[in-house]
């Protein structure tokens, strides 16, 4: 089942294998318990370790981690990455939060 | 910045300064705003672009790289925060996605035409006859509600000299100017649930402006003060002011109605109050302020009416009401609050004295008529 929210969730990023390399902003386009698509055009590739910061629903997330899936680049220089959540722990909190927040009517995607 | 958007192929219309943006805004339609180099100011920026064109993105682009602040910026409504280097590749991406997005979708949707049946004939005719009984009853109901004596819209305020009014946190709040209080009443029963000592200096009028509460004096010293017991006082403004007689606050702005030079002056709430802008009064004699959330309103004390400004220009008065309260000549406005479903405003006795000062509640005609522009 999958529906859609009126606007793109904002989010933070840092990378984690790479030194000195600046935070970087984008949107999260879809989210599920698993992982997220992400919309930068910073840039974002395959393998990348990543620490993200997003708000969803009103409950803050802090010091995600996650994994670059795949990363293609569009026509207007954005990268869309398939990341995916590297914690356990945290899955299952997301996906509890997921299920909730489409209880009480907020339109997300939830997949698992 | 402009050189390399316009070498993106962009054709490029810009404002120096905040206070040219609204002009420029008028010139439109435009494809998308970006705000560049405004650093502080670029949340107010935003949120000023965002009123007057809700639906075209808006791209910043701080000098300062900074994700916590960009994403913040992305939480208030930025399309895309441009980060530093503007590179012509990193700007012709976000404007180019930025193009793109298509947003909501927004139409009117034409109801559909059915053909009538012999059911459509039943139902009329059962909604004549109903229709029929419901206003005899209703007729008998007005009858009953007539002999029942009216709702008071007046009442006393244990105290003389009101000087002006908000409405905030649930409460409506008054200032007399005599005693350099503030008072705090329920608005269900009026009874004052505090009373808050402003020593400095007399007020004039007071408007809640967010989490705070704005206090102008009879110098014209303007204050902010902290929502505390005390009424903390935040900052000063000396002299930021004219004689005032009422203070609003729009979201962004704030409002000074200035009775000695007949003027509406907007403010910039920057360290010096900057005026952006002053407007002629368009009525005789201005007595107070008030914002109902779209728009503003004031109360003109000679021709005893309210009047409600179009707030891009309040030089141009949209409605004009009599209100029927002030007819007497009795009661002198000093103050006016809209309290989300109706105006209600404060009153000192014309004849001076030591009458008690007055509240009074002002219900305005369904529809409003609106006078001819001139």
């Amino acid at each position: 089942m999958k529906t859609r929210a009126p606007r793109n969730v904002p989010a933070r990023f840092s990378f984690q294998d790479v030194l000195l390399r600046a935070e970087g902003w984008g949107h999260l386009t879809e989210i599920h318990s698993a992982g997220a698509e992400l919309l930068s055009y910073f840039r974002l590739c395959r393998g990348e370790a990543l620490s993200l910061d997003f708000e969803l629903a009103g409950v803050s997330f802090v010091a995600v981690r996650a994994r670059v899936l795949s990363s293609a680049k569009d026509a207007d220089g954005y990268f869309y990455a398939d990341i995916r959540f590297t914690d356990h722990e945290f899955r299952s909190r997301l996906g509890a939060h997921l299920s909730a927040v489409l209880a009480g009517g907020i339109d997300v995607e939830i997949r698992r | 910045m402009i050189l390399t958007i316009e070498e993106s192929g962009y054709r490029v219309a810009w404002a120096a300064r905040p206070e040219d943006l609204p002009e420029l805004l008028e010139q439109g339609p435009q494809a998308m705003v970006v705000v560049a180099e405004a650093e502080e100011r670029a949340e107010m920026l935003l949120q000023e672009i965002r009123r007057a064109r809700p639906l075209v993105p808006i791209l910043v682009a701080p000098t300062q790289r900074d994700a916590a602040r960009s994403v913040e910026l992305l939480r208030l409504g930025a399309q895309e925060v441009i980060s530093t280097p503007w590179t012509r590749e990193i700007l012709s991406a976000c404007l180019s996605k930025a193009l793109r997005f298509q947003g909501m979708g927004i139409e009117v949707v034409r109801p559909m035409e059915r053909t009538r049946r012999g059911l459509f004939y039943a139902a009329a005719a059962a909604l004549f006859f109903g229709a029929a009984f419901g206003y005899s009853l209703l007729d008998f109901r007005q009858e009953r509600r007539e002999a029942q004596p009216p709702a008071p819209t007046e009442w006393d305020l244990p105290y003389s000299h009101p000087a002006g009014m908000a409405f905030g946190r649930g409460d409506f709040w008054v200032a007399d100017w005599y005693s350099r209080v503030i008072y705090r009443h329920d608005p269900r029963s009026r009874a004052v649930r505090r009373g808050m000592p402003l020593p400095q200096e007399p007020p004039t009028a007071i408007a809640f402006g967010g989490d705070c509460l704005w206090v102008v004096s009879a110098s014209g010293v303007l204050s902010k003060h902290m929502l505390d017991d005390r009424l903390t006082v935040l900052s000063r403004y000396p002299a930021a002011l004219g004689q005032t007689v009422g203070l609003a606050y729009d979201g962004l702005y704030l409002w000074s109605l200035d009775s000695r030079h007949f003027k509406l002056r907007k403010h910039l709430l920057d360290e010096r109050m900057t005026v952006l802008q002053a407007y002629d009064y368009p009525g005789v004699k201005p007595a107070a302020l008030a914002f109902d959330g779209k728009t503003l309103w004031s109360l003109d004390a000679a021709n005893r009416e309210l009047l409600r400004h179009d707030i891009k220009d309040p030089r141009l008065v949209v409605y004009r009401v009599p209100l029927r309260e002030y007819q007497s000549g009795r009661w002198r406005p000093t103050g006016l609050v809209w309290d989300g479903e109706q105006f209600w405003s404060v009153a000192e006795s014309s004849g001076g004295g030591e009458l008690p000062g007055r509240l009074l509640s002002h219900e305005l005609p369904r529809p409003l008529s609106k006078i001819p522009a001139s």
